[in-house]
């Protein structure tokens, strides 16, 4: 609600949607904001909870009625009213911006600096869904007819295109109602990955003994290498020589190494270098890096290529393909054609 | 120092850190005790320090990005929403709601728009010589047939009175609260709003016209059922409509600000409005549910509609006035 003074407003990066909050403690950090679609999901749920609870309260209205005849539909009327509009609320409020739904998606409502929701903001977000749900849809647009009740005459199916469009017109994905409370849902999950690769293979030990004592990776250098580290086991090993080349090639020249030393080797020693170790000696330290990887997605024993990583280093660069497995045999299908 | 000695170090509190996260979130934060919260404020400090001296340290990017999920988990749980603070709704609404809305243009356009449209549209359902299809045009044939069918039985007969209170109760209870929410949030796109208010007032007052011809014969059973909660019913669909109609104004006249400021301005000045309209149809909702379907007498019924039109008047004409000319003092009291 309040404009931020800091010039958050736009510091946020248009393309992976985060959004950078100044805390109390002088520290930015980023949120990542929730698109349309992890947001539906979540009120997919939140509209099946709420529709238990109410299914829930008319049981209970009935046997209500069956005691004490008349009064439980009364109350059921009051109270269905005070679900509906009050679901969202009041979860808002005391669930720490979240609905249930929100909780089990990971996504939490917030003010668009960063801070905590309101109640008034929570109860203009919430009040305001309606608009973003327009426009509304007759059911006999779908082919659908139920009949000449009332009730469902004049029901409608919601379409959320105001809300999708509003939402893809601003960078924080907010839909009309959070524009007008100053609220956002921002991605409230656990980063599944965290720490260092393990590349501690006798072959890049040995290149990384054989790099300069004094050099060290400067920064910039050190954030190409972990994303090339972090990358690699998703590539090919031609892919990963052809990566590695660009900077393996110069650095080569200009460390005095061998010129046909493997590009993606080298890169590795330079990220052991980097990030683990300024050791000179081949012998591997177990055991403090035992204790810090025990998350690391990638051991260097699940690379899909082990063997082809195991070369002499100083013979000439040879065009590295990884064995062709010959394709499983599938037992025949029936109506496959042979 | 080594980023691999730096995070042997660091890594084990983050992962406590990750765990109170955890814990906060799905248990009262209360039974975790004083130790264990005190040392969740430590955490949080220092992954921020971790977090602010990430580039000095060198950090790999997904040991950055590890970092900003978890500030922001943690921050996220250490600032919370405020609980509702009743006291503070309340002295709004007893003693700056009334002026607002006493001053209100758009609140008093709404009254004059949706009475006027009603009166005019009943008196041309109720004039049975020059407009005798105009109810059937408004209304349409088979809402007509359904709502004949509703009152045909007398309100509260004990054979027929449960069905006929718990459908028609319930039915309408939902269906004016939504008329009234559906007036306040098309207002926010201005043309459905006055489009949804112009229908609601017409089909409305096409109804109540109609049955209140001298020649249908459900008409005691239609006023003994609508009103009793009819007074708070109507004025809080003009007060939905009009918390809607200044929300949506709001972002074509800007008076010079942005468009999206001028609407969070109005977002704000709505909510005194839109709050007491819910508590109108809340009071309706409960009048609806408990006393216009029972059998109690007509003058009970119609003593409760004029006791709340009164209180009605009362609120927005005298607090409204009296606050206005400064004899009731409102602070403004901040709503959060």
């Amino acid at each position: 609600m309040t404009q931020d003074i800091r010039g958050i407003r736009d510091a946020i990066d248009p393309i992976d949607g985060t959004i950078s909050i100044v805390t109390p403690e002088n520290i930015t950090f980023d949120y990542h904001v929730a698109g349309p679609f992890q947001r539906a999901f979540a009120f997919l749920i939140d509209i099946g909870i709420r529709t238990a609870i109410l299914f829930g309260l008319y049981i209970l209205s009935l046997i209500i009625d069956s005691q004490l005849g008349g009064i439980g539909h009364a109350m059921f009327q009051v109270v269905q009213l005070i679900v509906i509009w009050m679901y969202g609320i009041l979860f808002e409020i005391y669930m720490n911006g979240q609905t249930p739904g929100k909780r089990i998606v990971g996504l939490r409502s917030v003010t668009v600096d960063g801070k905590p929701m309101n109640a008034m903001q929570a109860v203009l977000r919430n009040m305001l869904r309606m608009a973003d749900t327009f426009p509304l849809v007759a059911p006999a647009a779908f082919g659908i007819n139920w009949g000449n009740s009332p009730v469902f005459q004049m029901s409608f199916i919601p379409t959320f295109m105001v809300g999708l469009l509003v939402m893809s017109l601003n960078k924080r994905f907010q839909r009309l109602g959070d524009l007008v409370a100053g609220t956002m849902v921002i991605v409230d999950q656990k980063q599944p990955t965290q720490g260092l690769h393990d590349v501690r293979h006798p072959n890049v030990l040995h290149i990384a003994s054989l790099l300069p004592a004094n050099f060290k990776p400067d920064q910039s250098m050190s954030q190409a290498l972990a994303h090339f580290i972090d990358q690699r086991n998703r590539l090919t090993q031609q892919r990963r020589d052809e990566i590695a080349q660009h900077l393996a090639e110069p650095l080569c020249k200009q460390l005095k190494l061998a010129p046909n030393i493997n590009p993606d080797l080298l890169l590795q020693a330079l990220y052991y270098r980097a990030f683990v170790s300024d050791a000179q000696s081949e012998v591997p330290l177990t055991a403090p890096l035992a204790a810090i990887l025990p998350t690391s997605p990638s051991g260097y024993a699940q690379s899909p290529y082990p063997q082809n990583m195991v070369q002499p280093i100083t013979q000439p660069l040879a065009p590295q393909i990884p064995p062709r497995q010959a394709p499983p045999s599938r037992p025949p299908i029936r109506g496959d054609i042979l | 120092m080594k980023v691999a000695e730096i995070l042997a170090q660091r890594q084990h509190q983050w992962q406590e850190l990750e765990e109170l996260c955890n814990a906060v979130n799905w248990r009262s934060a209360k039974r975790l005790g004083v130790e264990r919260l005190s040392n969740f404020a430590a955490l949080y400090r220092s992954a921020c320090a971790d977090l602010a001296l990430a580039d000095s340290y060198n950090l790999p990017p997904d040991t950055v990005e590890y970092l900003h999920r978890l500030v922001g988990r943690a921050h996220s749980r250490l600032y919370r929403t405020r609980r509702f603070q009743f006291s503070a709704w309340i002295m709004v609404l007893i003693f700056d709601t009334p002026r607002q809305i006493f001053l209100d243009r758009y609140f008093w356009f709404m009254f004059i728009f949706f009475y006027g449209t009603f009166s005019v549209s009943a008196f041309l359902a109720f004039e049975s010589t020059y407009f005798p299809d105009y109810h059937t045009q408004i209304v349409g044939e088979e809402a007509l047939l359904s709502l004949e069918a509703m009152y045909t039985n007398p309100i509260g007969s004990t054979e027929s009175g449960i069905g006929l209170k718990s459908d028609m109760a319930g039915f309408y209870i939902n269906h004016n609260t939504g008329i009234g929410l559906v007036c306040f949030v098309t207002g926010i796109l201005i043309i459905p709003g006055i489009v949804t208010t112009l229908f609601n007032a017409a089909f409305l007052g096409a109804v109540f016209g109609y049955m209140a011809r001298p020649d249908v014969p459900m008409t005691d059973n239609f006023f003994e059922f609508v009103t009793a909660h009819g007074p708070f019913e109507l004025t809080a669909i003009v007060l939905a409509a009009a918390g809607g109609l200044r929300l949506g104004l709001s972002w074509v006249n800007t008076n010079g600000l942005t468009r999206k400021v001028s609407l969070q301005k109005a977002g704000r000045h709505s909510i005194p409005i839109i709050g007491l309209s819910i508590l109108f149809f809340f009071f309706a909702a409960i009048i609806e549910g408990f006393i216009s379907p029972s059998d109690l007498p007509y003058s009970f019924k119609a003593a409760i509609a004029i006791s709340s039109a009164l209180f009605i008047a009362f609120y927005i004409l005298v607090l409204g006035l009296l606050s206005a000319l400064g004899f009731v003092k409102g602070e403004q009291y901040a709503i959060r």
